[in-house]
């Protein structure tokens, strides 16, 4: 149904959240390293519907947040992007993230 | 049992649904009226004071002058058809809200403009740089030539369209 490009260090978890889209009838393309998403960002970013970011690991400066953003601008027609946490980031990165166009959301 | 990433897959599809809808009928803003006479909403003599452009929890008012909120909800009230620069301008020489824009403040002041077709096409510029800058402030990737759009016809005179829902809203 969809196109999703799906960014996560934690090669368990990512199987399992790929699974779960999977089985909605969507596409997905994960990948556990920076290099890989920029790789795809950088060729496909048009084809991709959906970004999935884990920003777990990220300060409120949100680096990757902000490197996918210039790529999906370049590329035309921008997907949208979820940012996935395994931390509690507070008030002030939901804001940050959601004023970058994005969603957060809390994986516990 | 514990569904890690029900939400994760629940925001996904709530992603996709805002893409579709945003692809469908276009950003969503809101046109703010002032003065308008009691019991009643639209009237010719009513203020065309903010427009504002609404995504998700965030609002941003357009910075726009006079001749272009003008410009913007007469766009606005007639965006199912696309219009040339000179059938909107002639839309505004006959339409009763453009000519009596702010009449019931009673302010003294000059609360109507004039257009031309060679001043639409400029005024549409003006425009997207004002959606450009809004759609940037809430954070929401779309051209703002997909939101004022340019239709071809089969000559070279082009017609122009805002793609959006809007909500009057009455002070």
């Amino acid at each position: 149904m969809a196109q999703i490009l799906f960014f996560d260090p934690h090669e368990e978890d990512a199987m399992e959240l790929a699974r779960r889209l999977k089985a909605k009838h969507h596409t997905v393309t994960s990948c556990t390293k920076a290099k890989e998403l920029i790789q795809h960002l950088k060729c496909h970013a048009a084809s991709f519907d959906v970004v999935i970011l884990d920003v777990s690991a990220q300060t409120l400066d949100l680096q990757i947040l902000n490197g996918v953003n210039c790529m999906v601008l370049k590329a035309g027609q921008a997907p949208a992007v979820v940012c996935v946490s395994r931390v509690y980031k507070g008030p002030q990165m939901q804001l940050q993230i959601e004023r970058k166009g994005a969603r957060l959301v809390y994986v516990r | 049992m514990c569904d890690r990433f029900g939400s994760v897959v629940e925001t996904v599809d709530l992603v996709l649904a805002e893409a579709h809808g945003l692809a469908v009928s276009g950003p969503h803003f809101k046109v703010v009226h002032r003065f308008r006479e009691p019991g009643s909403n639209c009237l010719p003599g009513e203020e065309i004071a903010w427009v504002l452009l609404v995504f998700r929890s965030r609002e941003c008012v357009l910075g726009l002058p006079l001749s272009l909120r003008i410009l913007f909800d007469y766009l606005a009230r007639n965006r199912r058809l696309p219009q040339s620069a000179a059938q909107i301008a002639a839309g505004l020489h006959f339409d009763a809200f453009s000519l009596r824009h702010g009449a019931n403040a009673r302010s003294g002041a000059k609360l109507t403009r004039r257009f031309s077709h060679s001043v639409i096409k400029e005024y549409v510029k003006r425009l997207r740089r004002a959606l450009k800058v809004a759609l940037e402030e809430v954070g929401l990737k779309l051209d703002p030539d997909s939101v004022l759009r340019s239709e071809p016809t089969v000559s070279n005179e082009v017609r122009y369209r805002l793609k959006a829902s809007v909500d009057w809203i009455h002070l």
